[in-house]
């Protein structure tokens, strides 16, 4: 079992959904998904649980419309990996290495 | 607890306005109603005294309540109107001939003449036969363009100087919608008058323009009318199907949205100049009308004809034989003398100029 | 109802990008999918500053004071702190001080002054306008005064709730407010009582409005309101905001909603000039907000976050919202929606029966000759019999109207209360905004001014259409 360590950053009002929390690096086991890599769509979905509990306390579970739609992230906020769009890396498929900076920028008005 | 009416204090309310929100009874409730429509009409100035009016009747409760308030508005004013229904039968199985039953319970209710447009009499084809052609895609493409000009030929057969249709604000405002969505200026600018006037001076106008979908169902479940509920069953597209939801929640959240004020469109920029079809005589901005690139593509087994890449379709397959059937030249329309009920039967002087091969 | 004419709906359903490289250099692997093309980070930056320069020269040739003058003119840079207004005064600053051996040079901004407006009132305590306690309730001021400290421009840091300042009208100092009564829509002339602080007025005004959609609206005009006053007052020709596509295209379909169809091109196109000697320019108009936050993302400009009253809401809170996320919604299934509506929107022009007299007294945009009158006709709200009877109610109550809340500020004189019924004087959308007030309120002092040109603007014309008819010059008339 392998360790993946990423960092997320939130930005433009993303960052209140998330305890005002600006960064966070965290770690992702592979468990969460054990025979394939681990993507973004891992990643999102988990937001909910896993990773959140990790980086605040439960904030988006009450408000998971303000970030998610449908299963993935809400139109209106922007990711980037590695300061690439992520809809040139195949969006919710993109494997996650280790070492990759996500970026989550709301252009929403008013977060 | 027993609430009386806001406007009249003595009866119980039984209904709350969507419009205003204010909580009426029966009989004030079908008063303002009325009379909304009423000073729409007179506002606008949309009948001239013994005008001949056919009211568009699809059997729906749009239509329906359209028929019963104009025949009501007519008598209870003295407008002085000629009324007619007129119905498109675009040859819809089990959606269209259910409703034409209803249309034809409305003529005996209403004492109005009907006259039937079929599509199958006009273009050759009926809805069923041009799904099976061209597949549920872009049918409602043929549907739209091939009613509109069915109306206005129909209204020359029952010799009409004006079509009313059931059009009303919910309607409109999803027209205004989808046209700043796709960007149909001249569209936008022309969807929200009131009043238009098409082919040989027909005049079309829309009385229930200020008027709320849902006061019109309230309106027809009071009065107990008579109409027919179902959704088409070729039913329209994911965009629209968007447009719709949000239409919907913007009136959750206000239920006065989107009865606006109009569009105007800047001077420079060009519309389109109307002329006249070179092979229907239907009015058009193009060389051909659209239905009449729709009925070519149809016959010539090349449906996607009409529908947006003409140009490219004609380089490769040519223009149209000279065989081809057509849609009859517009002017030599026959105005049917009296007897409403012929459509079923053929008519001759269609039959004439109409080379469709029924085989 | 069925659907009619799909045809010219060319439908660009959201494709895989053929190249995964730059559509502009063929070279360098692309970062960035803008709608359907793909660029590299140094073509996209460059792609995006072009566009931005372009608008702005566009506008400065349109406008006939730098030419007339053959040198610049002074221009306020509206600033929010937020990514898109960042991304302008940046682009500004560079657009102005580049090429100082360019011809065009000549006639660039002489000065720009930033203007900002705060808040943070909104969200306050003892506003109960805002649910939402995350969002910051510290002012906005100081953190936006550092960005702007960057660029040397000078900086004016206003307070929304100032609105209510007598100098923040037409002629520079009218003190009195308007209050306006809920049951009969009569409005009242007050002098301003300074026991009253700003904050208190205009809490009292935007917690009485009972509506997220009108409240939200009517903050957007208070504050487009005192941008404009404020550019006037400090000499400012043109008026820079920053509206960029995205936002413009859902304010196209969201001010149509709210009934605004009228003013929508004056709100939403990139050159305006109906507010006389101050030009609207909106230079950020082509721009996609997903374009601004990669810029932003990719040049390290410091954004604030400014809330709107409707923040961390669900997304059908208002009209506003629900257009934002109905429109995002859609532009990302089908990538051309946001700038179909866009260009949609710069096809429309004012109406010809638009006239400089009719101009709403709140929201300073025009409004339709005779709007309330249409719409009494098409909302009939009381049968014939009982007509007669409803007004001799409705003398009667408002001639015994109630205390009002602001009892210690005392009428001027008789004079103030004026026959003009205030109603009159609204566009249709801020009349259904204020048709849901709870309570008394008043608004703030260039709404009152509005009301008193308007009044002296009817004596005007009944004496031009008497003229004739004078005997002498009469003082009173």
């Amino acid at each position: 079992m392998s360790l993946i360590k990423v960092k997320l950053s939130f930005s433009g009002g993303m960052e209140l959904l998330f305890n005002n929390i600006k960064q966070k690096h965290i770690e992702i086991s592979s468990s969460i998904n054990p025979p394939n890599a681990t993507t973004m769509k891992d990643l999102v979905c988990k937001f909910n649980f896993t990773i959140l509990i990790k980086i605040s306390d439960n904030l988006l579970k009450e408000r998971p419309e303000l970030f998610m739609s449908g299963d993935t992230v809400r139109p209106g906020i922007l990711v980037l990996i590695n300061e690439t769009d992520w809809e040139l890396e195949g969006e919710l498929e993109y494997e996650i290495k280790d070492g990759d900076d996500i970026v989550f920028i709301s252009t929403l008005h008013g977060g | 607890m027993v609430r009386p009416c806001v406007i009249c204090d003595k009866e119980r309310a039984v209904v709350k306005r969507p419009k205003t929100g204010q909580k009426v009874c029966r009989e004030c409730f079908y008063y303002v109603f009325e009379t909304e429509i009423h000073n729409t009409i007179i506002d606008n100035k949309l009948f001239k005294k013994s005008d001949k009016v056919a009211i568009a009747a699809s059997g729906g409760k749009d239509s329906t309540v359209l028929a019963h308030v104009m025949k009501l508005l007519n008598e209870r004013y003295q407008y002085g109107l000629e009324l007619f229904l007129l119905s498109i039968d675009e040859g819809i199985t089990g959606y269209r001939d259910d409703s034409l039953e209803t249309v034809k319970r409305n003529q005996q209710q209403y004492e109005l003449p009907l006259k039937i447009v079929s599509y199958s009499e006009l273009y050759g084809w009926s809805m069923d036969q041009i799904v099976k052609e061209v597949g549920l895609k872009n049918n409602c493409t043929f549907c739209g363009v091939f009613r509109r000009q069915a109306l206005d030929r129909g209204a020359v057969m029952l010799d009409v100087d004006h079509i009313v249709t059931g059009h009303n604000a919910d309607d409109i405002a999803e027209t205004v919608l989808m046209n700043i969505l796709r960007g149909d200026i001249a569209r936008l600018q022309r969807c929200t008058e009131i009043c238009t006037t098409g082919e040989g001076c027909i005049r079309r106008s829309k009385p229930f323009k200020y008027t709320y979908e849902k006061e019109i169902v309230m309106y027809a479940y009071f009065k107990k009318l008579d109409y027919f509920s179902t959704e088409c069953i070729y039913s329209p597209n994911a965009y629209r199907g968007h447009a719709r939801t949000f239409l919907k929640d913007l009136e959750v959240i206000r239920p006065s949205a989107i009865i606006g004020e109009a569009f105007e469109v800047k001077k420079e920029v060009k519309l389109p100049i109307q002329g006249v079809c070179k092979r229907c005589g239907y009015m058009s901005s193009n060389e051909l009308c659209k239905a009449c690139v729709l009925l070519e593509g149809l016959n010539r087994g090349l449906p996607k004809l009409g529908i947006g890449k003409t140009q490219r379709m004609r380089k490769v397959h040519g223009d149209m034989p000279r065989d081809t059937a057509i849609i009859p030249h517009f002017n030599r329309i026959q105005i049917s003398n009296g007897n409403y009920d012929d459509s079923n039967k053929p008519n001759e002087e269609l039959q004439k100029n109409n080379k469709i091969d029924q085989g | 109802m069925c659907s009619v004419q799909e045809t010219s709906l060319e439908l660009n359903v959201k494709t895989k990008p053929a190249t995964k490289d730059c559509i502009k250099c063929k070279t360098a692997k692309a970062t960035v999918l803008i709608r359907h093309s793909t660029y590299c980070n140094k073509c996209f930056q460059h792609v995006f500053v072009g566009k931005f320069r372009k608008n702005v020269e566009k506008s400065r040739i349109l406008s006939n004071s730098a030419k007339l003058n053959g040198y610049g003119e002074k221009v306020m840079i509206g600033f929010s702190g937020g990514p898109s207004s960042r991304t302008m005064l940046q682009l500004i600053n560079e657009y102005n001080e580049a090429r100082p051996h360019e011809i065009s040079k000549k006639c660039a901004y002489t000065e720009i002054i930033v203007c900002h407006i705060d808040e943070s009132v909104l969200f306050n305590n003892g506003s109960t306008l805002s649910t939402n306690s995350k969002c910051s309730q510290e002012s906005t001021i100081l953190q936006v005064e550092k960005i702007v400290q960057k660029y040397n421009y000078p900086f004016i840091g206003l307070y929304l709730q100032d609105i209510f300042n007598p100098e923040v009208t037409k002629s520079g100092c009218y003190s009195k407010v308007l209050e306006l009564a809920v049951d009969d829509a009569k409005m009242l002339q007050l002098e301003e009582d300074p026991a009253i602080s700003s904050t208190e007025k205009l809490l009292n005004l935007l917690n009485n409005i009972s509506k997220l959609t009108a409240k939200e609206d009517f903050v957007w005009y208070l504050k487009l309101c005192y941008l404009i006053f404020t550019a006037r007052k400090n000499g400012c020709k043109r008026l820079l905001l920053g509206d960029c596509s995205s936002r413009l295209s859902i304010k196209i379909i969201s001010q149509t909603s709210k009934g605004r169809g009228f003013s929508l091109p004056l709100e939403t196109s990139g050159e305006i000039d109906w507010f006389e000697d101050v030009i609207i320019t909106r230079p950020m108009k082509d721009m996609l907000s997903k374009e601004i936050g990669i810029y932003n993302q990719l040049t390290g400009l410091d954004s604030i976050y400014v809330p709107s009253i409707t923040s961390m809401m669900h997304p059908k809170a208002s009209i506003e919202r629900l257009t934002e996320d109905f429109i995002l919604r859609l532009d990302k299934e089908f990538p051309s929606t946001v700038s179909t509506i866009a260009r949609t929107g710069a096809k429309l022009t004012p109406s010809d029966s638009i006239v400089k007299e009719n101009r709403c007294i709140v929201c300073l945009m025009p409004y339709q000759e005779n709007n309330k009158i249409w719409q009494k006709r098409i909302t009939v709200m009381m049968v014939p019999s009982l007509q007669k009877s409803e007004e001799c109610n409705r003398q009667q109550s408002s001639s015994n109207k109630a205390t009002s809340y602001y009892d210690n500020c005392k009428s001027s004189n008789d004079e103030s209360t004026t026959n003009v019924e205030f109603m009159d004087l609204l566009c249709y959308a801020c009349r259904v905004n204020l048709n849901v007030i709870n309570q008394r309120i008043i608004l703030p002092p260039y709404v009152a001014e509005g009301v008193e040109d308007k009044k002296s603007n009817n004596r005007k014309q009944m004496k031009k259409q008497i003229e004739n008819y004078l005997l002498c010059d009469d003082d009173d008339l």
